[in-house]
């Protein structure tokens, strides 16, 4: 028997109220973002790791910008804006559209929970931490 | 690598869900609706393991897959779920 593609949906129920925003924007993170490749035979857990400040973008919610302290590949000239895949050749990954995206929801998520920690309910895995 | 929450999954007719019990169920507001091969690997991820465990696991269920059709199915779920936030890496 051959192993078939995954498929995995998940549905999310009605999110939890924000408490507040204030001090989410401007103020410095950092960004842990783990993904997982299997090249040549065997596993290898990578990441993106950076800090960063959030501040608003456009007519997008957010984007993270002046971008130091990068590993794992991260272009520290290059801001992470809010939509479309960001890809870390040094790693061969791609950080998808949903990951982007999402990453201001969690900005935001995560701040409402008041100790500059990870992300919550509704959105992708990232961890935070209030510089 | 864990499972975040503590999940029941359930057979509903060769479709598979799963939803958070306990203590979990306050923090995850939601349900996983999934096929076959998925609730399988995730019913390897309920207590601590590896990548390479997992594969093992089912490379011995699917033997007619080959190394590198098991590990990209598979890298591909442990990346879904850790960007869902149900995966501890």
């Amino acid at each position: 028997m051959k192993i078939t593609n995954t498929e995995l949906n998940v549905v999310r129920f009605a999110s939890e109220d924000v408490i507040a925003t204030s001090g989410l924007v401007g103020s410095v993170w950092t960004f842990y973002i783990p993904a997982s490749q299997y090249t040549g035979g065997s596993y290898s857990g990578n990441y993106v790791e950076f800090n960063g400040t959030v501040y608003p973008y456009g007519s997008g919610p957010y984007e993270i910008t002046d971008i130091y302290g990068a590993k794992g590949g991260v272009d520290e000239d290059r801001d992470f804006l809010m939509s479309g895949g960001t890809y870390i050749p040094e790693l061969g990954i791609t950080l998808p559209s949903t990951v982007a995206d999402n990453l201001a929801k969690s900005v935001y998520d995560a701040y409402s929970y008041g100790d500059g920690r990870y992300y919550t309910n509704g959105a992708s895995y990232y961890e935070m931490y209030r510089q | 690598m864990k499972l975040r929450y503590e999940l029941t999954i359930m057979d509903m007719g060769g479709e598979f869900a799963a939803v958070p019990v306990g203590e979990d169920a306050a923090k995850f507001h939601g349900m996983l609706k999934m096929n076959a091969v998925t609730a399988d690997i995730l019913g390897q991820l309920k207590e601590e393991t590896t990548p390479e465990k997992v594969h093992a696991y089912l490379k011995e269920k699917y033997p007619e897959s080959t190394d590198d059709e098991i590990g990209h199915t598979l890298v591909g779920l442990l990346n879904q779920l850790v960007r869902e936030g149900l995966l501890i890496p």
